[in-house]
């Protein structure tokens, strides 16, 4: 206490006081429980949509009218395209075989060969008396006396060359007599024989000279058709009678009746003898350029086809077969060839760029191909044995044909497409029900043809779902345009599907699991009415074209459209271990007029037990005004509650099943229309309110 | 060279720890009401130049002169905020500030010169503070879900907080019998500084949507000893900061950042009984900031929606989704960009002023009422001390302060001069009963108390006069 008060000083007590006072005084605190629970509203993401944002500049499925609306747009190429190959060809043609007939030829008329019947052979027939006289006045002038004969004498003509023997077909056969005794005859009616080989005469026929005065020719002839002769010729003097001189006359034995053969415009069917060259006549004949079906071709421009021939010739002669086709132009000549027929001979020849004029025939004016064969003899020196039935066979077949152009009638053709099935194993289409109601869809069929043909063609699709349900689309045959002169083409010539001539609103609203597809195609569907009218044409480069451009305004109605997914879900364990509560706010401001709502079910599918379910009134849909179009736009806010039992709830979920229920406005009993400034602005906020013992 | 380069390390080391002190500490303005009265006390000229100690030539003792160690928060009582949490609205206030002050002074000495009493001190002062909107406050304990369809405005957080060297000289000098005055000029030399300029931030949170609309525009400066390299594309685009090889004449006298400040005081004894005093402390000091300033600044009005899909949905938009949320914190990332430039700058220190009277009862207890006011952030902050003074021996003086607050709170200090021949020794409080402990937490700490100030500190004292 001394040591106390020495540093301290006497006042020493006021500190015990204050230490007193501050020992007692309260230090300690009572522990404050304390538990964090903030509570964080934040927006967790955003997207402002129009309508026109989804769809990209180039994309070509979209398209945005003047007024803003919108249309789906799908463009194919090409669905179905055929070319002309697959539509007409003409077929290699059979083989054609013409017979060409040697038939009557030409031959030089053979003649003249002579005979004489002097006086003093004439001598030798009659009286002996008379005949001594006679040959007493040779070489003197004196009064003849008239001669008289009864009997026959035979004067043989000189041989000639031109045949052996020979049939004769026509020609005239002339025989001359000259009087050279200075007596008139007054008769002298002769035979004409001709010799065969073995010395066998036949009569060729009778002439009668009468009053055949000195000096005198007096001529007669037989025609020679359907006479056969040969080269021996004899002429019997049957009988004479002569004047006798009206005065002295120099009588010369050696004088007599000089006799001519010749002949004229011979022509002969068969025989043995010289074949002078000529040409035959024609033959005129026909074909038809065959199509394979019932077309009827009026002209063919072929770029390109051979004709393949082989002639066989039966006659032993040189010759030469033309063939000649009027009706057919090459490179602007009538198309004609000759062939080798003396030994017979094959080829092919080119028919490019020949124009066939099948016309030429009144009674059938298609497919007719008039066809002129014609021979050529090239003559002998020497004796050739013919006959008028020998042949020159040609056979031809064309083939390879390559047209540039064909016109005609192409005929009545029915072609059917299907009956296919296409199954649709989309699990998206699978997930969906419900129906979609297009006000005013269209479908365009987008022809391109340069085929002068009409043509029908129906579509029959069919829409069927697992279901049973099933539409067809009951479309209208179609009628393509098609061009009515070569050289003209159809371009992008629409042809439209719709409403009006289908049931494609009706088609379009069945979501199918399967479509049935068919249809076919009739040419020239009016032939029926109409008859056969000849104005189809086709080229080689012939294509018909057809694209398919759906344009799908969106104008529709939807009723409980419902979209059904599963999707996997797990949930970490570590996510609720610190309690939490809270709500994820989904703010829609929708100027689109459809409302959804969404149903989440968490689910263990192997137990099949429901864990939670959320309902969520998406969106609402914008009202729309009698024209189907969004008034006002329409916000609709959704709180998806959460807590920690609420999570706890889902940790043995393994799956979240998806249901999406989609209505078109409901304000509205008809098609909503879909215009490019309809937006849709969804915001996704979170507020978690966490608690946290800090203790 | 290798003892050299470790103490430019630790220089450098502590400069950066005195940075973030600065940063994450607060500002305490300590009251110093209870040191005002402890007569015997060296020190005393510190809250008045006119106050001399009894003795004719002090020295501090060398590192320990004394230290200063002080808390104070204002407008909120952080147990009363914790056992408050669900209806922080109701404790918590507008702004609620926080500070922390340190006070070292390595040397310091003082000699009597007839009439006159010279001193010098070299200290290091680090006064640091923040006062956090009651918005602010509420939104980090309880985010903003009762923000929601309102605005929590965070308007109003400051931060100024400052490292200096201050070397102060003073001088008073008996006019009168009865009058005192005295007054210190002040040097100062900045080493660390951060300072708001304004704050005005807020977070908007809508209904339903809960979209943010945040607003900020932010000026601060600092001046800090890193180097500061900007962006090539942007100079006012602050690319890194590189530690700063600082040699020690470099740290103690090298930059730029150099102040000046006033102290006036003076002490009146109206009779035997009775002396007034009053004085002003930091008039006029500001310091200049002109090395390794950095302004920082931004102007910022951003809606945060969340992340944007909107380019994930429609066709032709990013093709990227991996990076969402990279994209956004980009997004969120450039429109928070601070611009950065590098001008001087000046701050202030807020003036103190006291006002006192004493009556002495006797010849060793005396009583007294003291009056102190301070600037802070352009507020007067007031605090009213009764105070007992005993010079209870030669060897033990002390003082007892009962203090209140203008925000009604009240504080009991108290403190003792230890006199052991010339060395002197002090301990001081101006809240003895304000650390609580918790066992629960098994520490130490405020509770409800605003305000917390120690001061410890060594002298040799020598020419006392006998009677003392």
């Amino acid at each position: 206490m001394k040591k106390l008060r020495h540093v301290f000083g006497k006042h020493y007590p006021i500190l015990l006081v204050l230490l007193f006072i501050f020992t007692n005084c309260k230090k300690e605190i009572e522990p404050v429980a304390l538990t964090y629970e903030p509570g964080l509203a934040v927006a967790l993401a955003h997207a402002q949509l129009s309508l026109a944002d989804l769809i990209p500049d180039d994309d070509p499925n979209f398209a945005v009218g003047q007024d803003g609306s919108i249309s789906f747009i799908y463009r194919e190429d090409s669905i179905l395209s055929y070319s002309v190959d697959d539509l007409f060809e003409i077929p290699n043609q059979e083989e054609e075989v013409f017979k060409y007939k040697l038939g009557e030829i030409a031959l030089n008329n053979f003649g003249p060969i002579t005979a004489v019947a002097s006086l003093d052979d004439l001598t030798t027939v009659i009286d002996t008396a008379d005949a001594a006289a006679i040959q007493a006045l040779d070489g003197t002038t004196n009064n003849l006396p008239a001669i008289v004969s009864t009997y026959e004498k035979r004067f043989d003509f000189d041989d000639f060359e031109e045949f052996e023997y020979v049939t004769f077909s026509d020609g005239w056969l002339i025989l001359g007599a000259k009087n050279n005794i200075p007596v008139t005859f007054a008769s002298a009616p002769t035979s004409l024989y001709t010799i065969d080989p073995m010395g066998d005469s036949t009569l060729v026929g009778v002439f009668t000279f009468t009053n055949l005065e000195p000096g005198i020719v007096q001529i007669d002839s037989i025609p020679l058709a359907g006479l056969t002769l040969y080269n021996d010729f004899m002429i019997i003097l049957n009988s004479f009678e002569t004047y006798a001189s009206a005065g002295p006359v120099l009588v010369n034995l050696s004088d007599g009746i000089y006799f001519e053969l010749n002949s004229y415009g011979v022509k002969v069917i068969a025989g043995k003898g010289k074949i002078p060259a000529q040409d035959l006549d024609g033959v005129v004949d026909s074909t038809e350029l065959s199509a394979e079906g019932n077309e009827r071709l009026t002209l063919v421009a072929l770029n390109q086809a051979s004709l393949h021939y082989s002639v066989e010739s039966f006659i032993d002669l040189d010759a030469s077969l033309s063939l000649e086709l009027p009706a057919v132009t090459q490179n602007g000549v009538p198309f004609s060839f000759q062939f080798d027929a003396s030994q017979g001979s094959s080829g092919s020849l080119d028919l490019s760029n020949s124009i066939f004029d099948l016309t030429t025939n009144p009674l059938q004016p298609y497919n007719f191909l008039p066809v002129v064969l014609s021979l050529q003899l090239a003559g002998s020196d020497t004796w050739v044995e013919f006959d008028s039935s020998l042949t020159v066979i040609l056979k031809y077949e064309i083939d390879s044909f390559s047209f540039d152009l064909v016109q005609g009638w192409i005929g009545v053709k029915e072609l059917s497409v299907g009956p296919d099935t296409v199954d649709f194993n989309f699990s998206e289409l699978a997930n969906i029900s419900g129906s979609i109601y297009l006000a005013d869809p269209m479908f365009h069929l987008i022809v391109d043809n340069n085929i002068g043909l009409p043509v029908d063609f129906s579509v029959d699709l069919i829409n069927r779902t697992n279901e049973g349900l099933s539409q067809s689309l009951l479309a209208d045959p179609f009628h393509f345009p098609y061009p009515f002169n070569p050289g003209e083409e159809i371009i992008g010539e629409i042809v439209t599907i719709d409403n009006s001539n289908s049931q494609l609103s009706e088609f379009l609203s069945v979501f199918p699991d399967r479509m049935v597809m068919g249809g076919g195609v009739v040419t020239n569907p009016d032939s029926v009415n109409t008859g056969v009218v000849y104005s189809n044409f086709v080229t080689s480069d012939g294509r018909v074209n057809i694209g398919l451009e759906f344009e799908l305004p969106l104008s529709f109605s939807i009723q409980n459209l419902q979209f059904v997914d599963t999707v996997d879900f797990s949930i970490d364990d570590n996510l609720v271990e610190d309690a939490f509560g809270g709500h994820l706010s989904i703010v829609a401001v929708n100027g689109i007029p459809f409302e959804t709502s969404l149903q989440l079910d968490f689910v263990d599918t192997t137990n099949f037990q429901v864990f939670d379910t959320y309902l969520i009134d998406l969106l609402e849909a914008a009202p729309v005004d009698a024209n189907g179009k969004v008034t006002s736009t329409v916000t609709k806010v959704s709180k998806i509650e959460m807590d920690t039992d609420r999570f706890n709830s889902l940790k043995n979920a393994n799956k979240i099943i998806l249901k999406a229920l989609v209505n078109t406005s409901s304000s509205s009993t008809g098609e909503a229309v879909f215009y490019s400034d309809y937006t849709l602005d969804v915001r996704v906020g979170i507020l978690v309110n966490y608690s946290y013992d800090i203790n | 060279m290798k003892t050299l380069e470790c103490i430019k390390g630790t220089l450098n080391k502590i400069l950066l720890g005195i940075s973030f002190l600065v940063m994450f500490g607060t500002v305490c303005l300590s009251q110093e009401l209870t040191m005002y009265n402890l007569h015997s006390l060296s020190d005393r000229h510190l809250v008045n130049p006119a106050l001399t100690p009894d003795c004719k030539f002090y020295f501090g003792f060398p590192g320990l002169s004394s230290i200063n160690l002080g808390y104070e928060n204002r407008g909120m009582k952080i147990l009363e905020v914790l056992e408050n949490t669900d209806h922080l609205e109701d404790v918590l206030s507008r702004n609620n500030s926080f500070g922390f002050d340190l006070r070292y002074s390595p040397i310091s000495l003082g000699y009597g010169i007839g009439k006159g009493f010279i001193t010098f001190d070299i200290s290091n002062k680090t006064t640091t503070g923040i006062s956090l909107p009651k918005d602010l406050l509420y939104f980090l304990w309880n985010g903003n879900k009762d923000h929601i369809g309102k605005m929590a405005d965070f308007s109003g957080l400051k931060l100024q907080a400052s490292n200096y060297f201050e070397y102060s000289f003073g001088y008073n000098y008996q006019l009168m019998d009865n009058l005192k005055v005295g007054a210190k000029l002040k040097f100062l030399r900045g080493m660390v500084n951060f300072d708001t300029q304004s704050w005005d931030m807020g977070i908007y949170t809508y209904e339903d949507t809960y979209i943010w609309d945040l607003h900020s525009n932010i000026r601060m400066n600092a001046s800090i000893p890193l180097t500061a390299e900007f962006d090539d594309q942007d100079p006012e685009k602050l690319h890194d900061l590189t530690e700063q090889d600082l040699s020690a004449s470099d740290f103690f006298f090298g930059n730029k950042n150099r102040g000046l400040g006033f102290d006036l005081g003076a002490v009146y004894n109206y009779n035997e009984k009775i002396t007034l005093s009053a004085s002003v402390i930091d008039l006029f000091s500001h310091i200049k900031w002109q090395s390794n300033v950095l302004n920082f600044s931004q102007d910022t009005v951003f809606t945060l929606e969340g992340v944007d899909l909107t380019p994930y949905i429609v066709p032709d938009g990013a093709d990227d989704p991996d990076h969402l949320w990279e994209r956004l914190i980009d997004t969120i990332s450039d429109a928070f960009a601070i611009k950065s430039t590098q001008e001087s700058y000046k701050t202030k220190i807020g003036p103190r002023f006291f006002l006192a009277g004493d009556y002495a009862v006797n010849t060793w207890l005396d009583a007294g009422l003291i009056l102190n006011g301070k600037y802070y952030n352009d507020k007067l902050y007031m605090a009213y001390g009764i105070s007992g003074n005993a010079q209870l021996s030669r060897f033990v003086s002390m003082s007892g302060t009962f203090t209140m607050f203008g925000s009604g709170s009240a504080n009991l200090g108290l403190g003792f001069a230890f006199n052991l021949g010339p060395w002197q020794l002090h301990l001081i409080t101006d809240n003895i009963l304000g650390i609580k402990y918790d066992p629960k937490l098994n520490t130490l700490w405020p509770a409800t108390s605003q305000n917390l100030d120690f001061r410890f500190g060594m002298a040799f004292l020598f020419g006392r006069t006998k009677a003392n």
